[in-house]
Protein backbone atom coordinates (compact mmCIF):
# COMPACT_ATOMS: atom_id res chain seq x y z
CA UNK A 1 0.00 0.00 0.00
CA UNK A 2 2.97 2.58 0.52
CA UNK A 3 3.68 2.08 -3.07
CA UNK A 4 0.08 3.13 -3.84
CA UNK A 5 1.00 6.36 -1.96
CA UNK A 6 -0.55 5.44 1.21
CA UNK A 7 1.14 6.98 4.11
CA UNK A 8 2.16 5.11 7.37
CA UNK A 9 -0.59 7.26 9.70
CA UNK A 10 -3.35 7.29 7.58
CA UNK A 11 -2.63 3.02 7.63
CA UNK A 12 -2.48 2.76 11.04
CA UNK A 13 -5.34 5.93 11.73
CA UNK A 14 -7.74 3.51 9.98
CA UNK A 15 -7.00 0.54 11.94
CA UNK A 16 -7.27 1.88 15.27
CA UNK A 17 -10.59 3.52 14.28
CA UNK A 18 -12.46 0.65 12.71
CA UNK A 19 -11.09 -1.14 15.86
CA UNK A 20 -11.68 1.45 18.42
CA UNK A 21 -15.80 1.65 16.71
CA UNK A 22 -16.02 -2.06 18.27
CA UNK A 23 -14.33 -1.52 21.16
CA UNK A 24 -16.75 1.54 21.98
CA UNK A 25 -19.79 -0.39 20.93
CA UNK A 26 -18.93 -3.19 23.24
CA UNK A 27 -18.04 -1.00 26.23
CA UNK A 28 -20.70 1.40 25.97
CA UNK A 29 -22.97 -1.64 26.78
CA UNK A 30 -20.86 -2.99 29.36
CA UNK A 31 -20.01 0.09 30.88
CA UNK A 32 -23.62 0.38 31.33
CA UNK A 33 -24.06 -2.62 32.72
CA UNK A 34 -21.61 -2.29 35.27
CA UNK A 35 -22.99 1.22 35.81
CA UNK A 36 -26.38 -0.29 37.21
CA UNK A 37 -24.44 -2.87 39.05
CA UNK A 38 -21.88 -0.16 41.56
CA UNK A 39 -24.43 2.45 41.43
CA UNK A 40 -22.14 4.12 43.29
CA UNK A 41 -19.73 4.94 40.30
CA UNK A 42 -20.45 7.37 37.30
CA UNK A 43 -21.04 5.75 34.22
CA UNK A 44 -18.13 8.34 32.47
CA UNK A 45 -15.26 6.99 34.51
CA UNK A 46 -16.26 3.33 33.63
CA UNK A 47 -16.28 3.88 30.01
CA UNK A 48 -13.03 6.28 29.97
CA UNK A 49 -11.33 3.06 32.24
CA UNK A 50 -12.24 0.70 30.00
CA UNK A 51 -11.57 2.96 26.62
CA UNK A 52 -7.92 3.55 27.24
CA UNK A 53 -7.50 -0.01 28.11
CA UNK A 54 -8.93 -0.61 24.91
CA UNK A 55 -6.75 1.96 23.20
CA UNK A 56 -3.57 -0.18 24.28
CA UNK A 57 -5.33 -3.15 23.48
CA UNK A 58 -5.19 -1.49 19.27
CA UNK A 59 -1.33 -0.40 20.26
CA UNK A 60 0.09 -3.92 21.42
CA UNK A 61 -1.80 -5.04 18.42
CA UNK A 62 0.22 -3.00 15.84
CA UNK A 63 3.12 -3.53 17.77
CA UNK A 64 2.90 -7.20 17.97
CA UNK A 65 2.10 -7.37 13.91
CA UNK A 66 5.26 -5.41 12.79
CA UNK A 67 7.55 -8.52 13.51
CA UNK A 68 5.73 -11.14 11.57
CA UNK A 69 4.23 -11.72 7.98
CA UNK A 70 2.53 -15.03 8.73
CA UNK A 71 -1.34 -14.56 10.48
CA UNK A 72 -1.09 -17.86 11.83
CA UNK A 73 2.18 -17.31 13.94
CA UNK A 74 1.19 -13.28 14.97
CA UNK A 75 -1.84 -14.35 16.60
CA UNK A 76 -0.26 -17.14 18.32
CA UNK A 77 3.00 -14.75 19.58
CA UNK A 78 -0.36 -11.61 20.26
CA UNK A 79 -1.71 -14.77 22.32
CA UNK A 80 1.05 -15.22 24.61
CA UNK A 81 1.93 -11.67 24.95
CA UNK A 82 -1.37 -11.14 26.11
CA UNK A 83 -1.51 -14.38 28.34
CA UNK A 84 2.00 -13.04 30.17
CA UNK A 85 0.89 -9.53 30.80
CA UNK A 86 -2.05 -10.78 32.50
CA UNK A 87 0.07 -13.47 34.49
CA UNK A 88 2.87 -10.66 35.32
CA UNK A 89 -0.19 -8.72 36.80
CA UNK A 90 -1.90 -11.63 38.38
CA UNK A 91 1.53 -11.76 39.98
CA UNK A 92 2.40 -8.74 41.15
CA UNK A 93 -0.75 -7.81 41.77
CA UNK A 94 -1.48 -6.31 45.47
CA UNK A 95 -4.89 -7.02 47.07
CA UNK A 96 -3.85 -4.04 49.71
CA UNK A 97 -4.05 -1.26 47.12
CA UNK A 98 -7.67 -1.73 45.65
CA UNK A 99 -6.67 1.08 42.94
CA UNK A 100 -3.91 -1.15 41.17
CA UNK B 1 -26.98 31.42 72.70
CA UNK B 2 -29.37 32.60 70.23
CA UNK B 3 -31.96 34.56 71.93
CA UNK B 4 -35.02 33.50 69.63
CA UNK B 5 -35.23 30.49 71.83
CA UNK B 6 -38.33 30.67 74.22
CA UNK B 7 -36.59 28.81 77.15
CA UNK B 8 -33.34 31.26 77.44
CA UNK B 9 -33.89 33.00 80.79
CA UNK B 10 -34.65 29.50 82.28
CA UNK B 11 -31.20 28.09 80.92
CA UNK B 12 -29.62 30.86 81.63
CA UNK B 13 -30.41 30.95 85.40
CA UNK B 14 -29.88 26.79 85.68
CA UNK B 15 -26.36 27.16 84.16
CA UNK B 16 -25.74 30.50 86.36
CA UNK B 17 -26.58 27.82 89.16
CA UNK B 18 -23.47 25.42 88.30
CA UNK B 19 -21.62 28.25 88.06
CA UNK B 20 -20.94 29.21 84.69
CA UNK B 21 -21.20 32.52 83.58
CA UNK B 22 -23.65 32.88 80.49
CA UNK B 23 -23.15 34.94 77.18
CA UNK B 24 -26.09 35.58 74.72
CA UNK B 25 -25.02 35.53 70.74
CA UNK B 26 -27.07 36.92 68.14
CA UNK B 27 -26.14 33.81 65.70
CA UNK B 28 -23.81 31.34 65.34
CA UNK B 29 -21.42 33.55 63.17
CA UNK B 30 -20.73 35.85 66.16
CA UNK B 31 -19.63 33.22 68.19
CA UNK B 32 -17.10 32.32 65.39
CA UNK B 33 -16.30 35.78 65.18
CA UNK B 34 -15.69 35.85 68.80
CA UNK B 35 -13.53 32.54 68.84
CA UNK B 36 -11.50 33.46 65.49
CA UNK B 37 -10.33 37.14 67.20
CA UNK B 38 -7.04 37.56 68.00
CA UNK B 39 -7.60 38.64 71.41
CA UNK B 40 -9.63 35.57 72.19
CA UNK B 41 -9.06 34.39 75.68
CA UNK B 42 -6.98 37.24 76.48
CA UNK B 43 -8.82 39.98 78.09
CA UNK B 44 -12.52 40.27 79.85
CA UNK B 45 -14.60 41.29 76.44
CA UNK B 46 -13.00 38.23 74.74
CA UNK B 47 -13.49 35.06 77.42
CA UNK B 48 -13.01 31.76 75.98
CA UNK B 49 -16.22 29.41 75.58
CA UNK B 50 -16.19 26.29 76.90
CA UNK B 51 -19.69 25.35 75.44
CA UNK B 52 -22.62 26.32 73.92
CA UNK B 53 -26.34 25.78 72.92
CA UNK B 54 -27.61 27.18 69.59
CA UNK B 55 -31.26 27.12 69.41
CA UNK B 56 -32.29 26.61 65.96
CA UNK B 57 -35.67 26.72 66.19
CA UNK B 58 -38.43 26.88 69.02
CA UNK B 59 -42.24 26.26 68.93
CA UNK B 60 -43.71 24.20 68.04
CA UNK B 61 -40.60 22.25 66.40
CA UNK B 62 -37.91 22.75 68.33
CA UNK B 63 -34.63 21.90 67.52
CA UNK B 64 -30.82 23.34 69.11
CA UNK B 65 -27.14 22.49 68.43
CA UNK B 66 -24.67 21.85 70.97
CA UNK B 67 -21.05 23.37 70.10
CA UNK B 68 -18.26 22.29 72.70
CA UNK B 69 -14.90 23.33 73.10
CA UNK B 70 -13.08 20.53 72.20
CA UNK B 71 -9.02 22.07 71.96
CA UNK B 72 -6.41 20.48 73.25
CA UNK B 73 -9.23 17.15 73.10
CA UNK B 74 -9.35 16.63 68.98
CA UNK B 75 -8.53 12.52 68.46
CA UNK B 76 -9.86 11.83 71.94
CA UNK B 77 -12.96 10.55 70.88
CA UNK B 78 -11.60 7.94 68.71
CA UNK B 79 -12.92 4.36 68.64
CA UNK B 80 -10.59 1.54 68.15
CA UNK B 81 -9.12 0.72 64.96
CA UNK B 82 -10.68 -1.65 63.16
CA UNK B 83 -8.51 -1.85 59.63
CA UNK B 84 -5.61 -4.24 61.82
CA UNK B 85 -7.04 -6.69 63.96
CA UNK B 86 -10.67 -7.71 63.28
CA UNK B 87 -13.07 -6.79 66.05
CA UNK B 88 -14.06 -9.17 68.46
CA UNK B 89 -17.25 -9.16 70.67
CA UNK B 90 -16.75 -6.52 73.52
CA UNK B 91 -17.50 -7.43 77.37
CA UNK B 92 -19.52 -4.23 78.55
CA UNK B 93 -17.32 -1.60 79.04
CA UNK B 94 -18.28 1.06 81.77
CA UNK B 95 -15.34 3.44 80.85
CA UNK B 96 -17.61 4.11 77.30
CA UNK B 97 -20.73 4.29 78.72
CA UNK B 98 -19.95 6.63 81.36
CA UNK B 99 -18.08 8.82 79.32
CA UNK B 100 -20.33 11.03 78.14
CA UNK B 101 -21.87 11.40 81.02
CA UNK B 102 -18.85 12.61 82.89
CA UNK B 103 -18.17 15.42 80.02
CA UNK B 104 -21.25 16.55 80.92
CA UNK B 105 -22.94 16.60 77.34
CA UNK B 106 -25.33 14.06 78.38
CA UNK B 107 -26.85 16.51 81.48
CA UNK B 108 -26.91 19.77 79.28
CA UNK B 109 -28.85 17.72 76.84
CA UNK B 110 -31.12 16.47 79.66
CA UNK B 111 -32.24 19.93 80.96
CA UNK B 112 -32.49 20.99 77.72
CA UNK B 113 -34.90 18.39 76.81
CA UNK B 114 -36.68 19.28 80.06
CA UNK B 115 -37.09 22.83 79.22
CA UNK B 116 -38.63 21.78 75.90
CA UNK B 117 -41.27 19.38 77.57
CA UNK B 118 -42.00 21.80 79.71
CA UNK B 119 -42.23 24.94 77.37
CA UNK B 120 -44.48 23.01 75.08
CA UNK B 121 -47.01 21.99 77.71
CA UNK B 122 -46.92 24.72 79.55
CA UNK B 123 -46.45 22.14 82.88
CA UNK B 124 -43.70 23.44 84.78
CA UNK B 125 -44.33 20.14 87.14
CA UNK B 126 -42.86 17.57 83.72
CA UNK B 127 -39.54 15.90 84.43
CA UNK B 128 -38.33 13.34 81.88
CA UNK B 129 -35.82 10.74 84.28
CA UNK B 130 -33.17 9.60 81.01
CA UNK B 131 -32.35 5.88 81.61
CA UNK B 132 -28.68 4.71 80.15
CA UNK B 133 -28.71 1.15 79.42
CA UNK B 134 -25.66 -0.29 76.79
CA UNK B 135 -26.71 -1.19 73.68
CA UNK B 136 -25.33 -4.07 71.84
CA UNK B 137 -24.08 -4.33 68.25
CA UNK B 138 -22.77 -6.36 65.53
CA UNK B 139 -18.93 -6.50 65.89
CA UNK B 140 -17.45 -5.62 62.23
CA UNK B 141 -15.19 -8.31 60.86
CA UNK B 142 -13.44 -7.28 57.69
CA UNK B 143 -14.87 -9.51 54.97
CA UNK B 144 -12.72 -9.49 51.98
CA UNK B 145 -15.07 -11.43 49.86
CA UNK B 146 -16.19 -8.83 47.48
CA UNK B 147 -12.00 -7.52 46.67
CA UNK B 148 -11.71 -11.70 46.01
CA UNK B 149 -14.93 -11.70 44.00
CA UNK B 150 -13.50 -8.31 42.15
CA UNK B 151 -9.88 -9.67 41.59
CA UNK B 152 -11.33 -12.88 40.10
CA UNK B 153 -14.23 -11.54 37.95
CA UNK B 154 -11.44 -9.17 36.14
CA UNK B 155 -10.52 -12.38 34.17
CA UNK B 156 -14.11 -12.11 32.82
CA UNK B 157 -14.27 -8.69 31.96
CA UNK B 158 -10.57 -8.96 29.84
CA UNK B 159 -10.94 -12.00 28.08
CA UNK B 160 -13.73 -11.31 25.99
CA UNK B 161 -11.19 -8.60 24.59
CA UNK B 162 -8.65 -10.75 23.40
CA UNK B 163 -11.27 -11.90 20.80
CA UNK B 164 -10.95 -8.32 19.26
CA UNK B 165 -7.31 -7.89 19.90
CA UNK B 166 -6.39 -11.08 18.26
CA UNK B 167 -9.00 -10.12 15.68
CA UNK B 168 -7.01 -7.18 14.22
CA UNK B 169 -3.86 -8.77 14.75
CA UNK B 170 -5.00 -11.58 12.18
CA UNK B 171 -6.61 -8.92 10.28
CA UNK B 172 -3.58 -6.58 10.06
CA UNK B 173 -1.48 -10.04 9.21
CA UNK B 174 -3.61 -11.50 6.71
CA UNK B 175 -3.74 -7.69 4.72
CA UNK B 176 0.00 -7.90 5.19
CA UNK B 177 0.53 -11.60 3.83
CA UNK B 178 -1.81 -10.82 1.25
CA UNK B 179 -0.04 -8.08 -0.01
CA UNK B 180 3.68 -10.15 0.56
CA UNK B 181 2.36 -12.84 -1.94
CA UNK B 182 0.89 -10.10 -4.35
CA UNK B 183 4.17 -8.67 -4.33
CA UNK B 184 6.19 -11.62 -4.90
CA UNK B 185 3.93 -13.05 -7.74
CA UNK B 186 4.57 -9.37 -9.44
CA UNK B 187 8.20 -10.21 -8.91
CA UNK B 188 8.46 -13.56 -10.03
CA UNK B 189 6.63 -12.42 -13.55
CA UNK B 190 9.09 -10.10 -13.98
Amino acid sequence: MKIMGMTGWSYYLTWLMRYLIVYVVIHAISAFILFKAFKVIAYEVVLITFLLFDLVLVVQAFFVQIFFTKAKIGIIVGLLFFCVQFVVNFVVRNSDNPTY
Amino acid sequence: MSPSGTFLTELQSIFFGFGYSTRVFGSDDEVNQLVRDPSYGLDADHLRICFGVTVVSGSPNYAYKLRYNISGLIGSNEGPSTEDVSTVDAFFQAATLYRPIKSGMLVINNILHNLIVRAATGDNTKLLIPVLSPMKQEAFNDDPLYAFLGNSLDMLCLLPLLIVYLRQISAMLTEKEVAVYRLRKRCARR
